[in-house]
């Protein structure tokens, strides 16, 4: 168990390409920390730079205070999981689960046969101990994989999109099966992912990354309700925000969006009417989740919209709309007699209307529950 | 995937690939036959691959004759034991350094490795059978190690940098992943080679050997000129064509050099066999995705 703190971290390529800008992170002790953002924002890169696999250009990181610089992967006790699992192929499954131990002195032939059979207990593959890598499925290699990490008593688990390569059910298994160790273990994780779900299910807290940069650190539910920047409001929820370039004017007594030809009251409680606004532009955003058919008893604003695309999802309806020309999609629940062609009226609650400055892309309220 | 072709295509096809499998052959299946032959039968000339006086006279007077002129206690067999002698240490040799140094050099991050690499590279392109004889014994001489021992040194040399361009081809193929899971494991540079690279690079190392080996054991110059003071040291290959010399008055013992050839084939033989099983073992090893 351990905290971690990661202060001022940038990485610089040798060909130039800056993988990370000043991260500052804090991972509390026992903590399940999730950094998530899509290919290439540099989640792995930070998780290699705290395993000490590759060496930050600048900043430094604290396990428990400690600085770790100078200090490689071997002698910063952590545990890593991998994507493509990284199982030795040389060596069967006892061996593979057993390797970490096998570095670590005076330890005994029978304490190591102790701890491996015990962890394979507890990951169900006590079947496979003889077998080799190639000779099991891929979430059994993803198990064994568990298994190496866990066998020792780590600082900290490190994971790299360990579910990415598996089917959607070993995935759903797997993630129950982290979620369990976690609980269990009381480490602190450490977890990369670009999948949103697993971030959810998973973290503690998320942390949202874009081109090297944290964009937002807080609990899941969150960082949903309440993103910091468009980038963030775009990225967290599936389907994604719909965006609308919007103009905002000072009203009696609050403030009025007006989205799509239709005018929206913001409660003074999110939005005061003292806030200093540079003009009247505005970029506001909507889920597809909080279109909603029925009048809501909360202050709400509407608009009418035409169907012009209907995606039966099972456990829901997308229905693509268009307002003013501008096109939108809504997600209904237990509403299935929407029709394409139909003009239907839309109520939004005006608490979980988003609004952001166009200039910067931040978030200039928030939301109140 | 069956190749689509028309009869004139085809008939040129085989015809070359006959013509050049006749041309590798030939020499080969001559020299199984003439081993069977009196000398006085290959004198008269001719390409008939049956003999007409079949003896294994031939192959009883190689293993139990000295080989050259020089001294008449070394036998066929003494020579061989030489040649395994140089060519088991050559592969030791080749075998160690290259491992360790394709890992070096694919893996490690050192000041000057590029330098060093094409430094390596360029000996390539300089065969040790032309310019660098001359020199090579200058400095062997010097070094008085115009012995097994040096010998086995200089000609592990001889091909160490395409038998590092092999190897770290292959050492690509594995995955680095592999090399962070063993050091997040608790593995240093060299016990991540120990543990994982080096018994992973089995199958390349295998291959490497069999080259090695093979050239070695057929290597004829630098022993001939390296071992030339110390006959009795000498290796099956040079003692084998001193027989063409060997004969009462110049004349050459064709049907000794014959045998003594098919003899010297057999331990690379042993070799392939021995080594067929590593290489079968080695391609079917599970990789790390799959």
């Amino acid at each position: 168990m351990s905290s971690i703190e990661l202060k001022n971290i940038s990485m610089t390529y040798d060909k130039g390409v800056k993988a990370l800008k000043n991260v500052d992170l804090q991972v509390n002790d026992h903590e399940f920390l999730v950094l998530l953002g899509p290919s290439g924002c540099g989640k792995s890169t930070l998780l290699r730079i705290v395993a000490g696999l590759i060496t930050e250009t600048e900043g430094d990181i604290l396990f428990d205070g400690e600085s770790m610089k100078g200090k490689d992967a071997r002698e910063r006790n952590i545990s890593m999981v991998f994507q493509n699992y990284a199982l030795y192929p040389h060596l069967n499954v006892f061996k593979n689960i057993a390797f970490p131990l096998g570095n670590i002195k005076g330890i005994t032939k029978e304490e190591i046969k102790e701890r491996v059979e015990e962890t394979a207990r507890l990951l169900d593959i006590e079947e496979i101990l003889n077998r080799r890598p190639r000779e099991l499925s891929g979430g059994q290699k993803q198990r064994v994989a568990l298994g190496r990490a866990i066998v020792r008593d780590p600082r900290v688990f490190l994971f790299d999109e360990p579910l990415s390569n598996l089917d959607v059910k070993m995935r759903g298994d797997l993630r129950d099966l982290i979620a369990e160790i976690h609980r269990n273990l009381n480490t602190t994780f450490i977890y990369v992912t670009h999948d949103q779900s697993e971030a959810m299910v998973l973290g503690d807290r998320v942390a949202v990354m874009e081109n090297g940069v944290i964009k937002q650190v807080g609990a899941p539910q969150d960082v949903y309700n309440n993103p910091n920047c468009v980038y963030v409001a775009g990225f967290v929820g599936s389907p994604k925000m719909n965006f609308f370039a919007s103009r905002i004017t000072k009203g009696e007594g609050s403030y009025s969006v007006k989205i799509m030809g239709n005018m929206f009251d913001i409660p003074v409680e999110r939005l005061p009417l003292d806030t200093e606004l540079k003009d009247d532009r505005v970029i506001s955003g909507i889920r597809p989740e909080d279109f909603k058919l029925e009048r809501p008893e909360k202050p709400y604003g509407s608009l009418r919209a035409t169907v012009t695309k209907c995606i039966p999802m099972g456990s829901g309806l997308h229905v693509e709309l268009s307002c003013n020309d501008k096109s939108f999609l809504a997600v209904f629940l237990n509403h299935t007699d929407v029709k394409v062609g139909e003009e239907i009226e839309l109520f939004v609650e005006t608490d979980v209307i988003h609004l952001f400055d166009p200039e910067t892309e931040e978030a200039i309220c928030r939301r109140i529950r | 995937m069956k190749l689509q072709m028309s009869k004139p295509a085809k008939f040129f096809l085989y015809f070359f690939l006959i013509l050049v499998s006749a041309i590798v052959l030939l020499p080969l299946l001559y020299t199984v036959s003439a081993s069977f032959k009196t000398n006085f039968e290959i004198a008269k000339g001719g390409i008939n691959l049956i003999p007409k006086e079949f003896t294994f006279e031939n192959y009883k007077t190689v293993w139990g004759m000295s080989g050259s002129t020089i001294d008449s206690k070394t036998t066929f067999a003494d020579y061989t034991v030489n040649s395994l002698k140089v060519s088991a240490l050559t592969v030791v040799i080749v075998v160690v350094t290259t491992a360790m140094s394709a890992y070096c050099f694919q893996r490690g991050n050192f000041p000057g490795r590029d330098a060093l690499y094409w430094m390596f590279l360029a000996t390539m392109f300089i065969g040790a059978g032309s310019v660098t004889v001359y020199p090579l014994l200058q400095v062997t001489t010097k070094l008085n190690i115009n012995n097994w021992i040096g010998l086995a040194i200089v000609v592990a040399g001889q091909g160490s940098a395409s038998n590092l361009f092999l190897t770290m081809g292959y050492l690509k193929t594995i995955p680095k992943d592999l090399d962070e899971s063993a050091k997040i494991d608790g593995c240093t540079f060299f016990t991540t080679w120990l543990r994982i690279i080096l018994p992973l690079s089995i199958p390349i190392l295998g291959t490497i050997a069999l080259m090695t080996f093979r050239g070695s054991w057929n290597n004829w110059m630098i022993p001939r000129l390296m071992l030339a003071k110390d006959q009795t040291a000498t290796t099956l290959v040079v003692a084998i064509v001193n027989l063409a010399s060997s004969g009462g008055a110049g004349a050459s013992q064709y049907n000794l050099m014959m045998a003594g050839s098919m003899l010297s084939m057999a331990p690379m033989l042993i070799m392939f066999l021995i080594m067929n099983e590593t290489f079968v073992e080695g391609i079917t090893q599970g990789s790390v995705k799959g």
